[in-house]
C-alpha cells in the first residue's frame, strides 16, 4: 500500500499501435499527477489521443509502457475481471452523450452504481440528496428520455459520484450541449469535485469552459504540455 | 433480476412482441402434443383404459389383437394358471344406427364379461347386463353429439339386433371408431344371427395382474398392454411422425427465441459497454441476461399452456385431442432448457464487448 498525496499518478505513460508495418505512437511518455479536488483539464485537437489517455486513466485500456495508480492501487496489465472492480470502486467516469440507461429513472440510474458498490464497505452515497444538490429533484423518477441534454448530462454527473470514486474521469462533457448548457455543466463538476474533494480529469476542446479548471494541459503529437498562461 | 425486470417494463411495447411468439409457439407444441395424444388415444384408449397388464392372444396373430382368435376352453386354461384376475374379449368393428335414423354408425364392440375387470367405467346411467331377452349397450359418449340418450334404442345394422342403451362411458376408442361395450352374450346373438354356425370365440383373455410366468399353452402367447398398444394398426406410424414434428417444432421455436434475443442484444450492445464501464463484472450481466431469457421464457410457456388447456377443454369430444399432463411438462422443460441454450449466444456476444466503445467521439 502506497499512500501518496495524489489521488491519480499516471508516470511515463506511453501507448503504441501497430499499424500495419509502421508503429504508431500515439501517447509518447506522458505523466500526470492530480491531487484531490484539483480539476485538470486537457485539451487538444481530435486525434490527438485524448481518448486513448483517457482510456488508459480510466482502467479501460492498459499502456505499452509506464504505470497509472489510482488511489493506492497501482493498474498493471491485470486481468480484466480485476480492472472492472477497479472501475467499479475508484472510477467515476462521465461519458461524453450522457450514456444513461434508456430503462432506469435518475435515481434509478444513481441507486445501481450504489447498489454495485455494496461490498466494498465504503459508506452508501445519497442519491436523492445528490439530485437535489444538482437541482434534479423534480427528475428523480423521470426516464433519460423524458429529460432535457443537460438534466441528463447531470444525472451523469451524480453517477460518476455514486461509488465515491477516487477520480472522476468527464469525456468530453459539453460535446452535446450549447454553449450555456456547456458551461454549466462544467461547473457542477466543479462543484461537486471541490465538495466531495475529488481528482478529477476533463478531456475537452471546448476552450470556453477552460477557465473553470485549476490546470490545463495540452496533448499534441502524443505529448502532453502543462500550459500556464491560459 | 432487478435490471432485467426494469428492462423488459420499460421496453413493455417489444417485449410484448416477443412474449407474444413465444406464447404462440408454446401453445403450438402444446397444441400439437394434444393432437399426438388424442390420435394415439383414438387407437389405443380402451386398451389403455383397461385395467389388464397383460394379454393372451393366438400366436399366429403376431402381436395383433385384432386378428387373434382362441377357443372358448383357452379361458379356463388360463385362470387355472394364474392367480390374477382373467377375463374374456371380443372386439368387432361394425355399425349401428338409431332408432328411426337410417345413417349408419361406425362402432366398435368391445364384447366383455359384464361383471369382470374390463366393465367400462360409467359416466352416465348405469352398466350393461347378462341378460337373454333385452339386450344392452354402453357407448362412448361421443355417440351424444349423434344425439343418442341413455334409453334410445340402437340397432346392430348387419344383423338387426335391436340393444338399449343403458349407459354411456367417456374417452373409449378402439383403432379410431368410438367403442360399444356389449356382453359376450349379446355379441354371440348378433353373430349367431349373421352366420347360424357361429360358435363363441374369443379375441384375447386380460390378465389383471402379472402373474403370467406359468401360462403355457400351445398355439397362445402372453403379451403385456404397452406390446398390443404398440402394433395396433396406425399406431407406431402416426405417432412417430407427429412426435417428429412436434419435437422438431420445439426445438425451432426456442432457437427462433434465442436468435429473437441475440438481434435485440446486438442492438443493446452500447448499453451493455456502459454497463462494463462503470464496473458490472460478466457475472452480473449474465444473470441479467438469463434473468430476462427465463422471465420471457416462463411467462410464455405459462400462457400457451393456459391458452392450450383452455383451447382443448372447447374443442368437440369426437376431435382426437388429449392434453398429457407430463409430457406438457417435459415440452415446457425442454422449451426453457433450449431458450437457456441459445441465449448463451448472447452472452458470448456481450463478453465480446469492449467497454472502450464508450470513450470517445463514436455516437
Amino acid at each position: 500500500m502506497m499512500k501518496n498525496e495524489y489521488k491519480v499518478q499516471l508516470n511515463n505513460i506511453s501507448k503504441k499501435y501497430q499499424d500495419g508495418d509502421q508503429e504508431n505512437l500515439v501517447l509518447n511518455d506522458i505523466s500526470l499527477k492530480v491531487k484531490p479536488g484539483e480539476f485538470v483539464a486537457i485539451v487538444g485537437p481530435s486525434g490527438c489521443g485524448k481518448s486513448t489517455f483517457l482510456s488508459i486513466a480510466g482502467a479501460l485500456l492498459s499502456p505499452s509502457d509506464g504505470s497509472v495508480i489510482i488511489g493506492d492501487t497501482k493498474l498493471e496489465k491485470k486481468e480484466s475481471r480485476k480492472l472492472t472492480k477497479i472501475r467499479r470502486e475508484k472510477i467515476g467516469f462521465i461519458f461524453q452523450n450522457h450514456y444513461l440507461l434508456p430503462y432506469l429513472t435518475s435515481q434509478e440510474q444513481l441507486q445501481l452504481v450504489i447498489d454495485l458498490n455494496k461490498k466494498n464497505g465504503k459508506p452508501d452515497m445519497n442519491a436523492l440528496e445528490m439530485l437535489e444538490d444538482l437541482g434534479l429533484s423534480a427528475s428523480a423518477k423521470k426516464y433519460p428520455d423524458k429529460m432535457s441534454g443537460g438534466e441528463k448530462q447531470r444525472v451523469a454527473i451524480a453517477r460518476a459520484f455514486m461509488n465515491d470514486p477516487d477520480v472522476i474521469l468527464a469525456d468530453e462533457p459539453t460535446a452535446s450541449l450549447d454553449g450555456v448548457r456547456g458551461r454549466q455543466v462544467v461547473e457542477m463538476i466543479k462543484k461537486e469535485v471541490i465538495k466531495h474533494n475529488k481528482a478529477a480529469i476533463m478531456v475537452t476542446h471546448d476552450e470556453r469552459v477552460l477557465d473553470l479548471v485549476d490546470v490545463i494541459y495540452r496533448l499534441d503529437k502524443g505529448e502532453l504540455k502543462r500550459q500556464d498562461n491560459y | 433480476m432487478k435490471l432485467a425486470w426494469k428492462e423488459l417494463k420499460h421496453s413493455k411495447a417489444k417485449y410484448l412482441l416477443i412474449e407474444s411468439i413465444i406464447i404462440l409457439m408454446i401453445f403450438m407444441v402444446i397444441f400439437l402434443s394434444g393432437l399426438a395424444n388424442g390420435l394415439a388415444r383414438a387407437v389405443s384408449a380402451s386398451i389403455e383404459n383397461a385395467d389388464a397388464n397383460y394379454y393372451v392372444i393366438s400366436n399366429d396373430a403376431q402381436n395383433l389383437i385384432g386378428t387373434s382368435s382362441l377357443s372358448k376352453d383357452v379361458l379356463k386354461q388360463v385362470a387355472s394358471m394364474t392367480t390374477d384376475n382373467v377375463t374374456n374379449l371380443d372386439i368387432q368393428r361394425t355399425s349401428l344406427t338409431s332408432d328411426g335414423n337410417v345413417a349408419k354408425l361406425d362402432v366398435t364392440y368391445f364384447a366383455i364379461d359384464p361383471n369382470g375387470f374390463l366393465s367400462p367405467h360409467i359416466t352416465k346411467g348405469k352398466t350393461i347386463t347378462n341378460t337373454d331377452s333385452a339386450y344392452n349397450i354402453v357407448l362412448n359418449d361421443s355417440f351424444k353429439d349423434e344425439n343418442i340418450d341413455v334409453g334410445d334404442v340402437v340397432e346392430d345394422s348387419p344383423s338387426g339386433i335391436k340393444m338399449t342403451v343403458v349407459g354411456f362411458t367417456k374417452d373409449e376408442m378402439y383403432a379410431h371408431s368410438p367403442v360399444g361395450f356389449i356382453s359376450t352374450g349379446t355379441y354371440s346373438v348378433i353373430n349367431k344371427k349373421l352366420n347360424p354356425a357361429f360358435s363363441e370365440k374369443y379375441k384375447a383373455i386380460a390378465i389383471a395382474g402379472s402373474d403370467v410366468e406359468n401360462i403355457r399353452i400351445t398355439g397362445v402367447s402372453v403379451v403385456d398392454k404397452a406390446t398390443i398398444v404398440k402394433n395396433l394398426p396406425g399406431y407406431q406410424a402416426e405417432q412417430l411422425t407427429i412426435n417428429m414434428i412436434l419435437w422438431v417444432l420445439v426445438v425451432i421455436s426456442a432457437a427462433i427465441l434465442g436468435v429473437f434475443f441475440y438481434v435485440i442484444t446486438i442492438q443493446k450492445l452500447k448499453q451493455f459497454g456502459i454497463l462494463k464501464a462503470i464496473g458490472m463484472g460478466m457475472r452480473e450481466l449474465t444473470n441479467m441476461i438469463i434473468g430476462q431469457v427465463i422471465i420471457l421464457a416462463l411467462f410464455g410457456v405459462i400462457i400457451g399452456n393456459i391458452i392450450a388447456f383452455g383451447m382443448a377443454s372447447m374443442l368437440p369430444s369426437s376431435m382426437p385431442f388429449h392434453l398429457e399432463i407430463p409430457i406438457v411438462i417435459v415440452i415446457s422443460i425442454v422449451f426453457i432448457l433450449i431458450t437457456l441454450f441459445t441465449s448463451l449466444l448472447s452472452i458470448r456476444k456481450v463478453a465480446k464487448v469492449d467497454p472502450i466503445i464508450i470513450i470517445g467521439g463514436n455516437e
